[in-house]
């Protein structure tokens, strides 16, 4: 650990926000030049390195544009930044951990994964209905509680009393963020909503309703003492400012002012609404409600928040599908260990953009920067290269669509097979295992796979399968399901009608229940696959989940997640999806081992029942004819190549005999002492040999994992010493 | 001027600063001669003084006089390097040897007393301080006592205590180091001697009785103070006969020394050397042979009472080293020979040395000989005169080895005197005409060169040329990678690889040869004339004969010259005006590429 202090830093192959600092512009021009300069790495570093999800939130700012178009009367999403459209007219929604979309897939998952229950047993409408009118109500009700209490404390205190600044300042920050749902009307939508479900079904019992108007009354008794509830004449708002306290009246005022100031054209409804919302009065209660216009308003504001939802989904979907893939390779190291932190690079910027062949070349100067020096606090291990295409051919033609069936619709975002063949090209030089997962949707989830087999995904790597570069070429399926597509159906609420007694009510007819669907959120098996290899490279992870028999020094290079009970130790976070796979899948993936394959089977370790996705295989594409080879091997090879060129002064031969000889102060001897740590360097049944070809200025390392010998060729202190060939 | 103003004369102020140079100088000299003598002098001996308690009360505890016995197997047993003295106090010193007395005279002494009167052990130890010899390498008192200072009237035992008290504390001024064998029960009361052993940094050992010094002085000597000797047998019973078979018969003096409960009256002893001598005592019989001549001793001994007796062999060898060399001028090494003799001009290396047991250094380097016709060879390679420094060390178990280890060669390099050669001068003539006609050669190409170079400015040449018609021979090894940065057309084209190791066996290909193979159709005038051919150290040597302009790092390639490329470097073609940008990246190959 003194010579390599990480072992898991992780290169992340996608866009987050076009409008950040990317890869290749902060490389820039690379002619001439092999590797960029310390200050470079630096701005990069500061710019696109990331080490836990709020920093990675607070850098990369992730974002989705709207603007309104007049002729079709909708809101338009985009995720690119509309270079056409002025400023003011673009409205930017931050994805971030107050965004109710992101909140609401983030909290499903948490509670999946307290509850410990499979997809098909999950309540998701439990949590999907966070994003429906009435939760939004229910926040802001939250809020707006200690809006009116901070600022009764305000009102209390003297003016000059060095306190009341300082609860001044608490409220300007509670105002900003009351304002956001304020000055933008479609952030408003939601309040309008409740506002006049409220003010409209006053009179709705929860269980039995009559169709009689509201007159509130009080209850008295007449002159023959009959029990008698009398209508209250109706109150002037004048006279209910002498009722109220004075302190809801100047947070009306403020409330108002603020909603002016924010606002060019302001309109006095949405003043009203504002006001209401934050501060209900009894003057809510008006005498003279338009009750059809009132209906028509919500029936209409209904639509447009289910259609505006519906459309920002779509869109920003693709988006909120990698930020929960950052999330989630995150999550998989506890946040209270402060060991080996896993970093994430971010190269924000499209593959297809980095493969061309002129951007190509800016790449190999970073990695030939950060990888190919004896300095390794900037090493990139892993790479995720998330959404690869599958390409699905059907063989059925359908000739007349007699059902409305899926639109296939071009997917955007999504990696092609070519491109990441020319990322791998470029990692294998370097020595950076990347980690890949298919294209998100319903035929890469555990479901899927649980009855229709891995044999689709094989055929599809097998173009990836006998290159030099498939050793670094890790394929990792299934993908996780967040909410699977049948069951992300949101009810937003229901149509509202006026009967017969000039009385609004909800309808109960089905077709005018406002549903929306979410079709399916989830999450690439890459960035969970890597964030949990980055997770086990710290000792003081392995230390946690062992227990025992961790050197507190070695990093977690050569631990195989499949031997033993490791899988049962060492696991994701993430909750059980399904019952499991069936036998007859579990052969065919051990028959060749293939994959980096993630299991939701049941486990017991000792008493403890493990609720949690485990790891079935852990293999790259490199196969010897018959099964595919384990990740760890790559790693332990890289990481003694590493050492070595550290510490032999870049190959000196004397070095090379001192560092595998058997005098106890050498490195061999010192990871030999470890043997029986679960992340020992050389494990039980492992060695390290050399021989040394002087004629032609080789030294081949064979090492020995368990009996299975792989070779690494150094060049003794040539000219160049940093390829490697295995 | 200064001096003037100073009025000082010029003559009085060279004398005074020759004075001052001189008498530094003879400072120095001095200095320098004081110290080289007093490392000269050989620091050869150890000195040790036992001193025994006889008053009355060590009766009670050494019935059997063990300490006078304890005493006199010391001065038997140590190696010629120890000397051994014994002072003996009742209410005054009553025996008084001084370090460096013999066996025999200890013993004779000894037999003069008994245990009687009271003990003035301040007496007692300053006469032992007093006796040592200021030269001595280490001074050790093993004072043997029951621990009591008791005189007749307490004034009398307070001024020995007080005596007692100003020779420990004189001891440790002059690090002698004092060793207290206490016998019979620890005293808590009254004065004792035990806080000397503290106060001088030795140590206090408590035995119950005098019975337990027979066993004490195995684990002092062999265990404690770690005399070299070695096991070599055991006698138990009522007789027994042992054997003893010496390593070599060198040696100046071999002692046999026989530990333990013994009745050494019927003891018969068979051997052949100059000198037998034979010291006994009632626990220890010590036999010492002067120059043995064979190598077997047969030791039979018989008792009435069983006797439990293990033996031990040390031995004493003299030596002297004789050193030489022989110089070979052709391969400019000396070899050097060390021969080891004792003093009688007996080669020591037929003896146990010849089976290691001896390491030689030089100049404090340690040297792996080989033993051959009596000597110790090496050898080292010089190229001018040196004194070189031969030191050797023994780790023998049981030998001491006495004599000057160290010695100084002077290797001396012979000069060979060349004879100066005769002066050619027809070849020097040729020679001449050749290097004029370079010169005009030079000139002309400068001259051409000037003229069609003019407009070229960043051109650096510190990249050398390498040598063209040595390279043809090497084969094509590695890998390139081509990336099309930008073409007249805007197409990406995706990077190709060309194993240039496995595809490429002709003696050199073309850029267009490249592009070709990789089906990069991008027709570029001039690729066939940039020529890229296998190098030294596996590199590539590429030569741009075309108007293309050809980068490698910051450096503009020079038209015509040729270059290396080595792995993991890149070079970047530029055609057209930059309308087409190639970067050909070279790298090595994994062994399953090739």
């Amino acid at each position: 650990m003194s010579i390599i202090k990480q072992t898991n830093r992780t290169l992340l192959f996608e866009e987050i926000n076009p409008e950040k600092p990317d890869l290749l512009t902060l490389v820039g021009d690379v002619r001439g030049i092999d590797s960029l300069s310390d200050e470079k790495i630096k701005e990069m570093n500061e710019a696109l390195l990331v080490r836990n999800f709020d920093e990675f939130i607070t850098k990369f700012e992730p974002v989705v544009y709207s603007f309104f178009n007049a002729n079709n009367q909708k809101i338009m999403y985009t995720l690119k930044k509309p270079e056409t459209i002025p400023e003011d007219m673009l409205t930017p929604i931050y994805l971030n951990r107050q965004n109710d979309f992101l909140k609401m897939l983030m909290s499903l998952v948490e509670a999946k994964r307290s509850q410990s229950i499979i997809n098909v047993d999950f309540q998701f409408d439990k949590l999907t209905d966070m994003i429906s009118p009435k939760k939004v109500m229910e926040d802001i009700k939250q809020n707006r509680k200690e809006l009116q209490y901070t600022y009764k404390n305000y009102a209390e205190l003297e003016d000059g009393d060095p306190h009341k600044l300082d609860i001044a300042d608490k409220l300007n920050v509670m105002f900003e963020e009351a304002s956001v749902n304020y000055n933008n009307v479609l952030a408003m939508l939601p309040l309008a909503i409740e506002d006049i479900k409220t003010r409209l079904l006053l009179g709705e019992a929860e269980e039995s309703k009559d169709n009689t108007p509201l007159a509130l009354g009080v209850l008295s008794m007449d002159e023959k003492g009959e029990l008698k509830v009398l209508e209250v004449p109706k109150t002037e708002s004048a006279e209910l400012m002498v009722v109220d306290d004075n302190v809801n009246a100047g947070l009306i005022a403020a409330l108002e002012d603020d909603y002016e100031a924010l606002n060019e054209e302001s309109s006095d409804y949405v003043k009203a609404l504002v006001t209401r919302t934050y501060c209900p009065l009894a003057s809510t209660m008006v005498s003279n409600i338009d009750i059809k216009q009132e209906v028509s308003n919500y029936n209409s504001y209904l639509e447009f928040y289910k259609t505006a939802k519906d459309d920002f989904i779509k869109v920003v979907k693709p988006l909120i599908e990698k930020i929960l893939g950052v999330w989630a390779y995150f999550e998989q190291y506890p946040s209270n260990l402060k060991g080996m932190r896993p970093t994430m690079f971010i190269s924000n910027v499209s593959n297809d953009m980095l493969v061309k062949s002129n951007n190509l070349p800016r790449l190999i100067a970073f990695l030939n920067t950060v990888n190919a020096k004896n300095d390794f606090d900037n090493t990139i291990w892993y790479g995720i290269v998330p959404s690869v295409s599958l390409d699905q051919n059907s063989n059925i033609k359908l000739t007349r669509q007699r059902f409305q069936g899926n639109e296939k619709v071009e997917k955007t975002g999504v990696n092609s097979v070519e491109a990441l063949v020319r990322l791998l090209d470029v990692l294998k030089d370097y020595s950076v295992q990347c980690f890949f997962s298919y294209e998100t949707g319903d035929k890469t989830t555990f479901n899927y796979m649980a009855t229709e087999g891995i044999e689709k995904f094989e055929e599809r790597c097998s173009s990836l399968t006998g290159k030099a570069f498939s050793e670094f070429a890790i394929p990792c399926i299934p993908n996780f399901t967040i909410i699977p597509k049948e069951k992300s159906g949101v009810i937003l609420d229901k149509r509202m009608t006026v009967n017969e007694n000039n009385v609004a009510e909800l309808s109960r007819e089905k077709e005018d229940i406002m549903k929306l669907w979410i079709d399916g959120v989830y999450v690439g098996a890459s960035y969970i696959a890597a964030g949990l290899v980055a997770a086990y490279q710290c000792p003081d992870y392995l230390k946690e989940k062992f227990k025992r028999n961790v050197d507190e020094e070695l990093p977690g290079v050569r631990f195989d997640i499949e031997a033993g009970d490791h899988p049962l130790r060492v696991h994701t976070v993430m909750a059980k999806e399904i019952t499991g796979f069936t036998n007859s899948i579990k052969n065919e993936i051990n028959r060749r081992s293939f994959g980096f394959v993630f299991s939701s089977e049941n486990a017991m370790l000792e008493t403890e029942n493990i609720s949690h996705i485990m790891v079935y295989k852990a293999r790259n594409l490199m196969s010897d004819g018959k099964v595919y080879e384990p990740i760890y091997k790559t790693q332990v090879t890289t990481y003694i190549e590493r050492i070595l060129r550290h510490a032999t002064s870049d190959y000196k031969q004397e070095n090379i005999v001192k560092f595998f000889s058997n005098n106890p102060s050498s490195q061999k001897s010192k990871w030999l002492e470890k043997k029986a740590c679960v992340n020992a360097i050389l494990g039980a049944g492992d060695d390290v040999e050399y021989e040394i070809d002087e004629s032609n200025g080789y030294c081949v390392l064979n090492i020995t994992f368990n009996g299975n010998v792989k070779n690494l060729e150094i060049e003794i202190n040539r000219l160049n010493s940093n390829n490697r060939a295995i | 001027m200064l001096m003037a103003k100073y009025g000082l004369k010029w003559n009085l102020v060279v004398h005074k600063v020759s004075f001052f140079i001189i008498t530094v100088l003879c400072f120095y000299l001095f200095t320098e001669i004081t110290v080289d003598a007093k490392e000269a002098e050989p620091v050869s001996f150890n000195d040790i003084v036992v001193v025994l308690d006889c008053s009355q009360s060590m009766k009670d505890v050494d019935a059997g006089y063990a300490s006078f016995d304890f005493a006199g197997s010391l001065s038997a047993i140590m190696p010629r390097d120890y000397r051994v003295g014994v002072i003996a106090y009742r209410d005054e010193v009553c025996i008084s040897q001084p370090p460096g007395s013999s066996h025999e005279m200890i013993e004779n002494a000894l037999k003069e007393i008994e245990y009687a009167n009271y003990g003035n052990a301040g007496a007692g130890l300053s006469a032992a301080v007093e006796s040592f010899d200021q030269n001595a390498a280490a001074k050790r008192i093993i004072l043997i006592s029951d621990g009591e200072i008791m005189m007749k009237t307490e004034e009398g035992t307070q001024e020995s205590a007080e005596l007692f008290a100003q020779a420990v504390e004189k001891a440790k001024g002059e690090g002698i180091v004092i060793d207290v064998i206490s016998l019979g029960q620890r005293m808590e009361e009254g004065y004792t001697v035990y806080s000397a052993a503290d106060t001088t940094g030795g140590n206090l050992y408590e035995l119950s009785d005098g019975g337990e010094t027979g066993n004490f002085v195995r684990q002092l000597l062999f265990e404690q103070w770690r005399l070299k000797a070695s096991h070599i047998g055991q006698i138990n019973g009522l007789s027994g006969e042992l054997t003893v078979r010496l390593p070599d018969c060198l040696m100046s003096t071999a002692k046999i020394i026989l530990l333990g409960s013994q009745q050494n009256e019927n003891m018969t002893l068979n051997c052949e050397a100059d000198r037998i001598h034979t010291s006994k005592g009632s626990d220890y019989t010590v036999i010492e042979l002067l120059h043995p001549s064979s190598d077997e001793v047969k030791i039979r001994m018989s008792a009435d009472s069983p006797m439990d007796i293990s033996a031990y062999l040390t031995a004493e060898y003299d030596f002297d080293l004789h050193g030489d060399y022989a110089y070979i001028p052709e391969e400019q090494t000396a070899y050097l020979k060390l021969e080891i003799t004792n003093k009688n001009g007996q080669d020591m290396l037929e003896g146990h040395l010849k089976d290691g047991g001896m390491k030689v250094y030089l100049n404090d380097e340690e040297q792996t000989c080989r033993i051959a016709d009596g000597a110790f060879r090496f050898s080292r390679q010089y190229v001018k005169d040196a004194v070189t420094d031969i030191r050797v060390s023994f780790d023998g178990l049981y030998g001491n080895y006495y004599g000057d280890a160290e010695e100084t060669m002077q290797i001396i390099v012979p000069v060979i005197e060349e004879e100066p050669p005769k002066i050619d001068w027809f070849f020097w003539s040729v020679i001449g005409i050749f290097i004029a006609a370079l010169l005009m050669i030079l000139c002309l190409a400068y001259r051409q060169k000037k003229r069609t170079d003019g407009k070229r400015k960043f051109i650096d040449e510190s990249r050398t040329r390498p040598g063209e018609i040595t390279n043809r021979r090497s084969e094509f090894n590695g890998k390139l990678q081509i990336y099309v940065i930008h073409n007249k057309d805007e197409i990406d084209y995706p990077p190709e690889s060309i194993n240039l190791f496995a595809r490429c066996n002709r003696e050199m290909i073309t850029l267009e040869w490249l592009l070709d193979t990789c089906n990069l159709p991008l027709n570029l005038r001039g690729a066939e004339r940039i020529i890229i051919r296998p190098g030294d150290d596996r590199s590539l040597v590429i030569k741009n004969n075309s108007k293309a302009s050809v980068l490698m790092g910051r450096e503009l390639l020079m038209k015509g010259h040729a270059y290396h490329l080595y792995y993991g470097e890149k070079v970047t073609f530029i055609f057209d005006q930059e309308d087409t940008e190639i970067e050909v990246h070279y790298r090595d190959l994994k062994p399953n590429e090739r």
